[in-house]
This record gives C-alpha cells, sequence and structure tokens, in this order.
C-alpha cells in the first residue's frame, strides 16, 4: 500500500515513517504541499497522512484530494489535541475520512492507516462477488447445464412425446398473449437464488398433448395443465441432474400453473417444435435473486428450503441444505427444535 | 388372478401412464395424490402388492411416506417415479426400505418388468 | 486419489489462465524454507478420513492473489479459498469414483520456514510449479479396514434408468 505522509514536523515525521512496517507500506514522507502533490501525481496513492496546519486546513485537504491519482485515496488528517471551532466538521466536508490527534499513542498511526483496508475488504464482500467471496452468489450463466437447457429439455420431453423435439433458441413467435403455461421453481439457497423453468404451450402442442399424452380429445383444460405441469416437472429433473454433474445441486419445488406474459427475472428461451408440426412449446429458464429469511422454527412451512444444514447439538445431520420441507417435516423439525431455535431459509416460492 | 398396485404421484398424468402401463398386463391400479392421501388409503387397502410413489409431493414426500411404512413395519414392496436421480436420495431410499428406482421420464416396458418382479401376477 | 488430486490441481488454476506443472520435490531445506503459508482442510467419508495440506511460497500466494483480484492483505484468505475450491472439485471427482466426502472449513497458517511433520500414510507430497513460485500439496488417507467404495452409481441416475436394489 501506497502512503504519502504530509508533515512539516521533521521529528514527527520521521516517527510516523518507523511506525509503518516496510514490507506492508511504500511510504514517501515530504515536508511541505508542493512536494506532497508532486508525490501524488507520480503514483497514486491508496492513503494520504497530512498535517492539518493551523490556518487553511480545508483548503489543503481539497487541493490534496484534487489531482486524478488522489481522488479514492484515504485521507487522514493529523490535528491538535483540541481542535478549534468547526475545524473537523470542515476537514470532512473537503473530504478528510478520519483524524488523528496529537500526540497519538504507539500504534495508533498503524491502525488508522488499517482502516481502509478493511472498508475496502467489508465494501467488496457486500458489492462486489469475487471468487474468494463466499456470499457471492453463483454465476449460473456459467453453468453448461443451464446454457445448454433448450437441448436437455427437448431430449427428455421427447421421450415423453415418444418423437424428438427440434430445438432453436428464441421464444417462438406464435406465441403471443396469454397460454397456457407451467413452471417449477428450483432454488439454491445457499446462493440466494431460484431458477425457475416454464414450459409454455401454443394451441397446437395444447391439442397434441390432448390427443397424444392424454390419450383423450375432449380431455378438458385442467388436465391439459396438470400435463402441462409434469412437462415442467420433467424439465426441471432434466436440469437438476445435469446441474448435479457440475457439483451443483438444485432443490425442486412443486411444479404449477404459471403466467406466460411475464418472465421478470433474467431468462432466456427455446423453441421445441414438434414432429410434422403438431405443434410447439416454449421454454423459458428464469434466474431470479430470493433474499433468504431468518426465522423461527415454529414458523418453518410447506415449500420453504433450508439454506444450511441443521445438526443436533453433537453435530449429527438431522437436515441437510438444500431440503424443501413439506408440511410433514416442517411440522416436525418445529416440534424438533422449538421457537427460539433460529434458522435460515429460502422462502416458499 | 390379479395383484393391486397404487401408484402415488401429485401429476394426473403420471397416474394416467402408471395406470395404462401396469392395467395392460392384468394389475388393478389405484391412485394417490401424495403421501397423506396414499396413507389414507393403504390403510383400507390390504391387497396392496406394490406401491409406485414419486418423490416430490406436496404435504408429504415420497422420502417422508417411506420412513412411516418403514415404521408401519410395512412389507409392501415400494418402487419410486421420479425426475430425481441423486445417488444420496437413492441411497436413503434403499436404506428406508425401497426395492427401486426409475427415472421420469419412464419407458413403460420397465415399470412392468419391475412389477411383474416384485409383485408378479398369480403369486 | 493422489491422481485425482493432481488432476483437480492442474484444472482448478486452468480456470484462473495460471498453467501448472508437476514438478520435483524440492529439498526438504528447501520446502521448510521457502513455504510461507499452508492451508489444512479435514475431510471424512464413510470409512476413509484424512487431510488436505496445500503448502505455498509468498510468491505463489501473491500470485494466486493477483490473478483473482484481490489485495495484498487478502493472502491467507486467498490460499484457504483456493485450498477450498481444490478440495471441492476433488470432492465431485471422488463422488464419481464412488467415494462421497465431506468437508470441513478450511485452516490457514502464514509465517516463514513452516514446516510440516506428517506420518508415513497412503499419501506424499504432489509438487507443482507455476510461474515463478512453488505449491505442494497432500491427501493422506485413512482408510478403515473393509472400506469399500459406495455400491449406488455414483453420477446422477439418467432419465428412463430403472435400478432395482
Amino acid at each position: 500500500m501506497r502512503v504519502i505522509l504530509l508533515n512539516e514536523r521533521r521529528a514527527e515525521r520521521d516517527a510516523m515513517v518507523r511506525a509503518l512496517p516496510q514490507d506492508t507500506y511504500r511510504v514517501e514522507a515530504v515536508g511541505d504541499e508542493t512536494a506532497a502533490l508532486a508525490a501524488i501525481a507520480r503514483e497514486a496513492p491508496q492513503v494520504v497522512v497530512f498535517s492539518v496546519p493551523s490556518k487553511g486546513g480545508q483548503d489543503l485537504a481539497r487541493r490534496l484530494r484534487g489531482g486524478e491519482n488522489a481522488a479514492e485515496a484515504y485521507l487522514l488528517a493529523v490535528v491538535e489535541a483540541t481542535p478549534v471551532n468547526k475545524e473537523l466538521s470542515n476537514l470532512i466536508t473537503a473530504g478528510v475520512h478520519d483524524f488523528m490527534r496529537r500526540p497519538f499513542a504507539d500504534g495508533e498511526l498503524l491502525e488508522r492507516v488499517k482502516a481502509p483496508e478493511r472498508l475496502l475488504r467489508w465494501s467488496r464482500s457486500v458489492s462486489k462477488p469475487n471468487a474468494f467471496d463466499f456470499s457471492a452468489a453463483l454465476d449460473v450463466s456459467t453453468l453448461r447445464s443451464w446454457r445448454t437447457l433448450g437441448q436437455l429439455v427437448a431430449e427428455d420431453l421427447g421421450e415423453m412425446a415418444g418423437a424428438p423435439f427440434a430445438v432453436s433458441q428464441g421464444y417462438p413467435a406464435q406465441l403471443n398473449g396469454e397460454a397456457p403455461c407451467a413452471s417449477i421453481p428450483m432454488s439454491l439457497a445457499g446462493d440466494q437464488l431460484e431458477l425457475r423453468l416454464s414450459i409454455v404451450a401454443d394451441p397446437a402442442a395444447a391439442k397434441w398433448i390432448r390427443e397424444t399424452l392424454l390419450g383423450d380429445p375432449a380431455a378438458p383444460e385442467t388436465a391439459v395443465r396438470d400435463a402441462l405441469r409434469e412437462l415442467a416437472n420433467t424439465a426441471g429433473g432434466a436440469l437438476k441432474r445435469a446441474a448435479l454433474n457440475e457439483s451443483i445441486t438444485l432443490t425442486t419445488g412443486i411444479p404449477r400453473d404459471d403466467s406466460s406474459t411475464r418472465f421478470p427475472g433474467k431468462h432466456q428461451c427455446w423453441s421445441l417444435k414438434l414432429e410434422g408440426g403438431a405443434g410447439c412449446l416454449a421454454v423459458v429458464g428464469e434466474v431470479r435473486t430470493r433474499s433468504n429469511e431468518r426465522i423461527s422454527a415454529a414458523q418453518l412451512s410447506e415449500g420453504m428450503v433450508l439454506a444450511h444444514d441443521i445438526r443436533s447439538e453433537g453435530g449429527v445431520l438431522i437436515v441437510p441444505a438444500g431440503s424443501r420441507l413439506t408440511a410433514t417435516s416442517a411440522n416436525r423439525l418445529a416440534a424438533m427444535l422449538g421457537p427460539r431455535y433460529f434458522l435460515e431459509v429460502a422462502p416458499a416460492a | 388372478m390379479t395383484a393391486r398396485v397404487m401408484v402415488i404421484d401429485d401429476s394426473m398424468l403420471v397416474r394416467r401412464q402408471v395406470s395404462a402401463a401396469l392395467k395392460t398386463p392384468g394389475y388393478l391400479v389405484t391412485e394417490a395424490v401424495d403421501g397423506v392421501d396414499a396413507l389414507e388409503k393403504l390403510a383400507g387397502l390390504s391387497d396392496t402388492k406394490l406401491i409406485v410413489c414419486d418423490v416430490n409431493m406436496p404435504r408429504m414426500n415420497g422420502i417422508e411416506l417411506l420412513e412411516k411404512l418403514s415404521a408401519q413395519g410395512s412389507a409392501v414392496p415400494v418402487v419410486m417415479l421420479t425426475t430425481e436421480g441423486q445417488p444420496e436420495l437413492i441411497q436413503r431410499a434403499r436404506s428406508l426400505g425401497a426395492k427401486g428406482w426409475i427415472v421420469k421420464p419412464f419407458k413403460p416396458e420397465f415399470l412392468v418388468a419391475t412389477a411383474a418382479k416384485l409383485a408378479p401376477l398369480g403369486a | 486419489m493422489d491422481q485425482h488430486l493432481m488432476d483437480v490441481a492442474i484444472e482448478l488454476f486452468a480456470a484462473y489462465d495460471v498453467p501448472i506443472a508437476q514438478c520435483a520435490a524440492p529439498s526438504e531445506e528447501g520446502l521448510g524454507r521457502e513455504t510461507y503459508c499452508m492451508s489444512s482442510i479435514g475431510y471424512v467419508g464413510n470409512g476413509v478420513k484424512g487431510v488436505l495440506i496445500l503448502a505455498a511460497t509468498r510468491a505463489a500466494a501473491e500470485a494466486w492473489t493477483s490473478a483473482a483480484g484481490g489485495m495484498e492483505c487478502d493472502l491467507v484468505d486467498t490460499v484457504g479459498e483456493f485450498s477450498n475450491m481444490l478440495l471441492g472439485r476433488l470432492k465431485g471427482r471422488l463422488l464419481k469414483a464412488g467415494i462421497p466426502i465431506s468437508l470441513a472449513t478450511p485452516l490457514t497458517v502464514i509465517g516463514d520456514g513452516l514446516r510440516l511433520s506428517v506420518a508415513p500414510g497412503a499419501s506424499s507430497w504432489q509438487f507443482f510449479e507455476g510461474p515463478g513460485w512453488h505449491l505442494g500439496t497432500r491427501l493422506d488417507p485413512a482408510f478403515e479396514a473393509g472400506f469399500q467404495r459406495e455400491a449406488t452409481a455414483a453420477a446422477p441416475a439418467e432419465a428412463g434408468d430403472a435400478i432395482l436394489f
């Protein structure tokens, strides 16, 4: 970390240099503003520590911060024991981040200079997922199983249909407006994500469902929707098994009727055409973020997905992370754990 | 002679497909929509020779049903019919006494062969 | 298991565009003198347990941190994370090989001249070199008497599969 020290008091300046370990900090110590600005212009510092003069401290702070190289530097002002009037608030307005009062104790400068490192790490962990952040959500687009979802689903649905589907990317043009749609939610509770697979049928596909899958051309709408739900279930199974090969475990929910006109999450679509123009199904894969909730065991209910393992006091696994609760298991856990036990869950889809 | 099979799945389509596959060789098929419904019906059907059961169902899933049946000391063989393929889940079902695992979409001839092995007609 | 470890190590670093290659073991003194950080993660399966050890030079820790966009102060975290990722990849391979394992959280230490004392086991050090740095790993699995690979297929069952127990 590069640190610029501006202090006209030589003895104090030398002491400050000695207080910062050389193997961690590259310190350039200067005695006046001109030298400080030149040092900043040469190489951007992460931290600027400067002694506040008796007058014009606010303007000095602005000039130190003014250059392009110092725009993101952490400014640490060294002030007298009893700063006058509104000196501190004026310095804050000018862009100073922290203060040290004279005389400063041993080690205080080092701790103050370490503060921006801690803040940067915290800031990265909450705003910028990276490879080293346990809380960073999985980037689903990197999964091969997600990228080839259309083909995966087509293979399994083709088995059901007894004939292959022709797959192409994109939402079928003929599917405008509302159409029969079923979806299945698939939870990644640990990553606070929900994948949603939807299957939409055009009128010809709905006819095919009646005649071929149900074997009843007069089958009611409810039967068609039930069949579509099972198609969504099959699609979800195909994705889940493929994701398992990439060491990603999805928790499958219960398929349900859904709307074909709203896909609010980040999504991708495929068109699956039945042989001989018998109809077309749309496959839509969506990624939605779903914040987990921390709730009492007494509030567990069907459909929630556990975000972490539940273990006994002895460490024995009772229920693994990723388990989807049914009414049966929710009641059992509530009775076993009691209302004072809190857990993190993904809410029911 | 016939044998009764109970198919448990929240999807009517699957229940219909299993029924169609098993009625052809002569099985008698009863349907249930989830584990709770199945337990209620099984209590009144002592001649059930085979259970074909989904895993992911509302109210009580297939694994929980296996736990219940095992606790009751049921001797009726259970075959899971599901989209799940996780080895851990398969192992869990096996340890709870399940006799087989079929991954959807299923081939009707496999289902019939499984039924013939576990609940032969005329036995 | 050592072969799998070697494969996943090469695979992991390749994912960060850092090609590594197996190399000869440095001398005992060399390893001890250069080792700057060491990470350990325990693992356990049915009839097997052990500890993954990852030992690296400071140059290695700095290079990995840089490859992943971290800061100098992240070296300890970086080494812990790489050992976690390494064992995570190994877990996937072992699952397919019929050896499912569970992992503990990594413990990482840094310091100059770290040395590790290990009893003779089923594993030995595997050394790799990257651009200007070195890395050593070992697994030390201890198998219980009668250990057998899991009987069920380690890969997920496929659509249409019918398994009778």
